[in-house]
């Protein structure tokens, strides 16, 4: 089960890296990560919340003990 | 302005294909600017007849583009869905989101490089995170400003469907983690280590420094995304 786990997180993060590749080639009728950043992040609100949670994500692996090495 | 009378956006459902690309030009300024002075000054008109052609604007499109603010010009949904597509459109508009500059770039590598070697989880550590908590606030509260890929103009359907496509992988993913977490919970110790969360399975590797690095490395790199994008450089 440990191993199912894993590849389903991995394979979230293949989806994701073959969006990004796939927008940025403009293919199967999407568009750049980049353009849609643009569009996300125009709003304050989000802007916000993204840059919260990109910090949150710094804190949390490089800062917090968010894991008990022990357990 | 095909594209503009195609999309789903509540500015086109009667938009003209006339309309005046120097009406756009005088838009993207004053959305930029924020303030209608400012955006006179750089457009080189006076503030009354700018105003006065966005109100026209304004007339063709059917919608409000901006809210009128005492501090100035706020864009409004439909003026910020607009301005995606008028950055686009404009052959010269200037760009939003311009790369990081080199100042900013070099800064993220002495970051980088400090957060790779100091001590995981120290003072350290804690002190830089701090600092940049504190550093994007700027960035994240910093005014209205609506942004677009630059010259390129958006496909508003490729967009929808980038950002469903988005968020339904991270949906699943977020699923996914909550239900390990949740097991990690009610189950025993030794059953829960058969569902790990993503920080049980990355916790380990960060610690590696060859890890480490090429996190820091990924996630200063979103960072520097995050703020250049959809915003004024």
């Amino acid at each position: 089960m440990y191993l199912v786990t894993a590849l389903v997180f991995a394979a979230c993060g293949v989806v994701a890296v073959l969006l990004w590749v796939t927008g940025r080639r403009d293919a199967l009728g999407l568009t750049s990560t980049g353009a849609l950043f643009d569009r996300v992040l125009a709003d304050r609100p989000a802007r916000v919340v993204i840059l919260l949670f990109w910090w949150w994500i710094g804190w949390h692996f490089l800062v917090a003990r968010t894991v008990d090495p022990h357990g | 302005l095909s594209n503009i009378c195609q999309i789903a956006y509540p500015y086109s459902y009667d938009m003209s294909p006339a309309i005046d690309l120097r009406l756009l030009r005088y838009f993207i300024a004053v959305a930029e600017e924020g303030h209608l002075t400012r955006a006179a000054e750089r457009i080189g008109t006076q503030q009354p007849p700018l105003s006065q052609q966005i109100r026209v604007l304004e007339r063709e499109l059917g919608v409000t583009l901006f809210n009128r603010l005492p501090r100035g010009m706020e864009l409004t949904d439909s003026g910020a869905a607009l301005l995606v597509d008028a950055l686009g459109i404009v052959p010269d508009a200037p760009r939003f989101g311009r790369p990081a500059t080199l100042p900013t770039i070099a800064a993220a590598v002495v970051v980088g490089v400090v957060l790779v070697l100091a001590p995981r989880h120290g003072v350290v550590d804690g002190i830089v995170l701090a600092g940049l908590g504190v550093a994007v606030i700027p960035f994240a509260w910093g005014g209205v400003r609506p942004g677009s890929g630059g010259r390129r103009t958006v496909d508003p359907r490729a967009l929808r469907r980038t950002a469903i496509a988005w968020a339904v992988t991270g949906v699943v993913t977020c699923a996914w983690e909550l239900t390990s977490w949740l097991l990690g919970r009610v189950l025993s110790a030794e059953q829960a280590r058969q569902h790990p969360a993503i920080s049980d399975l990355l916790d380990p590797a960060i610690d590696q420094l060859w890890f480490r690095a090429v996190f820091v490395a990924a996630w200063l790199a979103l960072g520097l995304a995050l703020i250049t994008r959809g915003r004024r450089a």
